[in-house]
């Protein structure tokens, strides 16, 4: 009952905020300084084009009608058409959408595959060598915005070393390999900052649970480490572990984006940007909008994932 | 705005470092500084300086386009720091980007602290509808993605000085009404409010003289790490060509610039991105050391 009043309660929630991503989303074309048609229309439109781009932009009818009108077109799919590239918007993020998801995924994936064992580690011997070598590096590495990191990566490894191809994409269906490996230099980029930030919170969670009465216990009832580790202090931790990769899961959207543009990958972030620089700016609302949409859904999962494993509202 | 934050990913950093529980650490609390925080301010105050005095120092001009004066090394003649590809001075390139960081992020921080600030002690004070309204407008507000949200209205509206410090002072507000809000919630239970109330103080003599000075000291706090994070994505937008008009300099612009010379020699992307590498880790420095000493939870041990 409890669960079920939990979802109802947070769908609500989560309408609400995708009617409000939605609004935004519309009005960002009304934020451009001058005629909106003009924009829209590409360069040197006709006369005729013009009226048509206007009466498909609606824009003889009122504000509200207007909103109405897209968002019932989003929904169902249109958000409406490029003039530069001459393509649907949806088409245009279909294509793209694997880059961004593949770099995303490989990120969220491995850092948390490196992340819990630093962060155990770091707490099990916590203020020895290890623990300090981790806290001073992962301090260090929050310091290194994502694009910097991509740039010291490149020198190191592209201009330097010449070990691996600074930008270019190779599809996954095409050649895996070729695929992964330049996708080493993109996800490294991400992954490093990735790994700071959730090392520090796992460690400082495991040593909060290592001090517990029931860790006293187990360590009473003369379990080894490893079993305890395991059994009792990473599943307890693992619940903000779960919020944080939620969060970082949300933040490796705009991560990605930016970091694709560095490294030339034909993903949705390097075509925002083009977009934005070509004033292509249907294309710039409809990205928006999809990239809005996933965050906030994304967000919604882990919150609503975060309240069904608490063991206390489950259970109550 | 939420985390990401590049800006957004920063802001679930900080909220996160402000949330760390540094429980073995307790024992600096009553150590000095020490040197890493006063080299970190050292380093910061120079920054400052640079920004403030720009114009004054005896800089070549930013802009100045010197095409047979391409590229030039560190410590070549007339330029300590070097030329970029189009022979403008890193030197003095740097300096006037410093004045682009500094301005961006004291202003929005400022504006943040102080105007979410009053907000967040207001409604936390009162409660009830207001409060639950203005948290459910800064749940929303959560619920977007910072950069993204960020660019798009740059991109829009066009980028300039006061576009990007308005947008990102606007869209940071969120941030800091939720901050304060938290904090005032644990202040207001103690038992000198309680001693306020009984002595008949009014609500706006409460909230101003005996509330709002301790949270804005936690809040402060707070602000001094998101200056690293204002940085960030303003550094980011600026890279990728987002930020204020060419051919004024920013850091970002200028490790954009050099990008495509890195084959060729690497002092033009590095410098800048060393300058701001260490801006933001001082940042960090200090906004921690900071953090512990005020943090009451550890300074009682």
């Amino acid at each position: 009952m409890r669960v079920a009043r939990l979802v109802a309660g947070k769908s609500v929630e989560l309408v609400g905020v995708l009617l409000a991503v939605s609004f935004f989303s519309f009005l960002l074309l009304s934020l451009v300084p001058g005629d909106p048609t003009l924009i829209v229309a590409g360069p040197n439109p006709s006369p005729e084009q013009l009226e048509q781009v206007r009466e498909e932009l609606g824009l003889n009818d009122p504000l509200p009608i207007r909103y109405l009108a897209w968002l019932g077109d989003a929904i169902q799919g249109d958000l409406g058409r490029s003039p530069q590239r001459n393509q649907a918007v949806t088409e245009a993020l279909g294509e793209r959408l694997p880059v961004t998801l593949e770099l995303m995924l490989l990120t969220i994936v491995i850092g948390v595959i490196i992340a819990i064992p630093l962060g155990s580690f770091a707490a099990l011997k916590a203020g020895g060598r290890f623990d300090k070598f981790v806290t001073t590096a992962s301090f260090g590495l929050l310091a290194i915005p994502g694009f910097l990191m991509a740039i010291g990566l490149i020198i190191i490894f592209a201009v330097k070393l010449n070990w691996l191809p600074a930008t270019g994409y190779e599809p996954f269906s095409e050649d895996p390999v070729e695929n992964l490996r330049r996708m080493i230099l993109p996800v490294l980029s991400l992954v490093l900052g990735e790994i700071a930030v959730l090392t520090r919170v796992i460690r400082s969670d495991v040593i909060g649970v290592l001090q517990s009465d029931y860790v006293e216990t187990a360590r009473a009832k003369g379990l080894r480490t490893r079993r305890i580790m395991l059994r009792h202090a990473l599943p307890s931790a693992s619940l903000s572990l779960l919020t944080l990769v939620g969060l970082q899961l949300a933040g490796a959207v705009t991560g990605a984006l930016v970091i694709e543009a560095i490294f030339a990958l034909p993903g949705i972030g390097t075509m925002l940007f083009t977009a934005i620089l070509t004033r292509d700016l249907v294309l710039v609302q409809g990205t928006v909008l999809v990239v809005a949409t996933a965050y906030v859904l994304i967000n919604f999962v882990v919150d609503l994932s975060y309240s069904l494993a608490d063991p206390r509202i489950r259970r109550a | 705005m939420p985390d990401d934050t590049q800006g957004a990913v920063a802001e679930a950093e900080i909220v996160n470092d402000t949330d760390d529980l540094e429980t073995l650490d307790t024992a600096f609390v009553r150590q000095p500084f020490g040197l890493m925080f006063w080299t970190a301010i050292g380093w910061l105050a120079l920054i400052v300086f640079l920004a403030i005095f720009a114009s004054w120092l005896p800089f070549d001009d930013p802009n100045r386009i010197n095409p047979g004066n391409r590229l030039q090394g560190i410590f070549s003649d007339g330029n300590i720091l070097g030329t970029d590809s189009l022979g403008r001075d890193n030197l003095s390139r740097l300096a006037h980007g410093a004045r682009i960081s500094v301005v961006i992020s004291l202003t929005s921080v400022t504006v943040g602290v102080l105007i979410g600030g009053i907000i967040g002690t207001t409604i936390a004070y009162y409660g009830g509808r207001l409060e639950k309204m203005v948290m459910a407008f800064v749940n929303m507000m959560f619920a977007f993605p910072g950069l993204i949200l960020l660019l798009a209205v740059v991109a829009m509206v066009g980028a300039s000085l006061q576009s990007l410090t308005v947008t990102i002072s606007v869209l940071s507000i969120p941030l800091y009404i939720r901050f304060s809000r938290g904090s005032t919630l644990a202040f207001i239970s103690l038992d000198y409010i309680a001693a306020d109330k009984m002595l008949g103080a009014r609500d706006r003599r409460i909230i101003f003289r005996s509330l709002l000075p301790n949270v804005l000291a936690t809040l402060v706090t707070f602000g001094l790490l998101a200056l690293g994070g204002v940085i960030v994505a303003e550094g980011t937008l600026a890279y990728l060509g987002f930020s204020v008009p060419v051919p004024q300099a920013t850091w970002g612009r200028m490790i954009a610039d050099g990008k495509p010379q890195l084959d060729e020699t690497l002092q033009p992307t590095l410098i800048p991105a060393t300058v701001m590498f260490l801006t933001i880790l001082s940042i960090h420095l200090v906004g921690d050391r900071v953090r512990r000493s005020f943090d009451v939870r550890e300074a009682r041990i």
